[in-house]
């Protein structure tokens, strides 16, 4: 697969997931806190095509979610790159372990990606990182992303073609 | 060369992370191309959500568990609407003999008599789960709102329009902790300020009131409309459900319970009022 047919099926998977954040997730509530589904990708983005495709594509869904919500621009691109990246360099441990390992790493990464989140909104003037439901908000990622980590790493390793699916699948 | 691999990703993650702070910057700075883009997705997330609605009401109606959900769920909130407005008129009558005493002696105070104004309906709410003071209606600029005016509901105040695209806006709540306005105490006529504590907690009164005025409880909070203020006069905020004194900056401080139904907002009148001051 060439660049440009990588690109074109992440730009795919980013509108989809984007669509069902915004229409589905913005729905749910579990324990009151709305699902993050698009850490999710970000970090299943790292681990099914490695750091550097993590840290690019990380950041173009970080900064897609920034869009329509009420943060300052670019907060997330920033977390999701640098979770994506970090996520990447476990690729390694995803390949050599088993479904249970995978899940877990989905969900410590995505816990991670939030908690990155709200230190960079603390630090930019906001006050995520003393919301009174930090905690609840934490744990239903680390829920999500452990729910969602096969799905996730089969449709990241579907946008990424079949050079990179081995690490996903 | 192994060592220019090795240093690939690293160079990659650091031109992330620098292009991340570029974004941070820019959209910091309000760049007019930033903002429409982000206007327009904004815009696109309005119908999606409201599509998402429409198609999961059955499932969120057999969800709630009562066949007849939605005549109840409207026949409640029309009665709880009609209490609201009761309440808002109490606390306007038991200002309006001091207010009107007050309007006859300084001749000139901008009065907002009938404000126009349009209705909004509310297409989601906050999709940050850090951040619970916001609401998107679904009107924008071509209904002619514009940044600053204020939102209210038949019980009272709820916030003022923080971002406006063509046709969405953001509401930024009153129950914002960085929200500030400044008030009236209904009775006395107390000046003072008050500001948002977060979606589940009272709205305070903090700065103003001093600690000889005698404060009754279950009395209305207003906004001021001062000439600098940011809201029409006289819009109710809520009634003062607790005093405490604060022996530090020999203030009061008063705990509101605020009269607009923020736990069931559906829909909500944008006033087409700008504040003198921006």
């Amino acid at each position: 697969m060439t660049p440009l047919h990588v690109a074109v099926r992440w730009a795919f998977v980013m509108a989809v997931v984007f669509v069902l954040q915004v229409g589905l997730m913005s729905q749910i509530k579990i324990f009151g806190v709305m699902p993050d589904i698009m850490v999710v990708l970000a970090v299943c983005a790292g681990l099914s095509g490695g750091n550097q495709r993590g840290a690019v594509v990380g950041f173009w869904i970080g900064l897609l979610w920034d869009m329509p919500r009420p943060h300052q621009l670019g907060l997330s691109a920033l977390a999701f790159c640098v979770i994506a990246f970090l996520a990447g360099t476990a690729q390694v441990v995803i390949l050599q372990s088993g479904r249970v390992m995978s899940m877990a790493i989905v969900a410590a990464a995505s816990l991670a990606g939030v908690l990155l989140f709200a230190i960079e909104d603390q630090i930019f003037g906001g006050d995520a990182l003393t919301n009174q439901h930090l905690v609840a908000i934490l744990g239903v990622s680390a829920l999500v992303g452990a729910a969602l980590s096969r799905i996730g790493l089969r449709v990241a390793g579907w946008a990424d073609g079949p050079e990179t699916r081995s690490a996903a699948e | 060369m192994p060592g220019s691999q090795r240093r690939r990703p690293r160079t990659t993650i650091i031109m992330m992370i620098l292009l991340s702070f570029t974004v941070i910057t820019i959209g910091a700075k309000d760049v007019p191309v930033l903002g429409t883009v982000r206007s327009s997705i904004i815009d696109v997330v309005g119908p999606i959500g409201r599509g998402f609605r429409s198609a999961t009401k059955p499932i969120r109606s057999w969800w709630g568990g009562v066949n007849d959900f939605d005549r109840v769920q409207a026949e409640n909130q029309k009665l709880r609407d009609e209490v609201e407005r009761l309440k808002a008129k109490q606390a306007a009558n038991s200002a309006a003999a001091s207010d009107l005493a007050r309007l006859k002696e300084q001749e000139g105070i901008p009065f907002i008599g009938d404000i126009p104004s349009k209705l909004a309906q509310i297409t989601t709410g906050t999709l940050s789960n850090f951040d619970n003071n916001t609401i998107m209606i679904d009107r924008g600029a071509t209904s002619g709102f514009k940044v600053g005016m204020p939102v209210v509901t038949a019980g009272g105040l709820v916030g003022r329009l923080e971002v406006v695209t063509q046709d969405r806006s953001r509401v930024r709540l009153i129950t914002d902790p960085d929200f500030t306005i400044s008030v009236k105490l209904a009775s006395t006529g107390i000046y003072a300020v008050g500001h948002g504590n977060g979606p589940d907690h009272p709205f305070l009164v903090d700065d103003g009131v001093q600690l000889d005025q005698k404060i009754d409880k279950g009395d209305g909070i207003l906004t001021s409309g001062l000439a600098s203020a940011a809201f029409p006069m006289n819009i109710p905020i809520g009634t003062i459900t607790k005093v405490s004194s604060s022996q530090s900056d020999l203030t009061q401080v008063l705990e509101v319970d605020l009269s607009a139904p923020f736990e069931r907002l559906n829909a909500v009148r944008v006033l087409l009022w700008e504040p003198a001051i921006k």
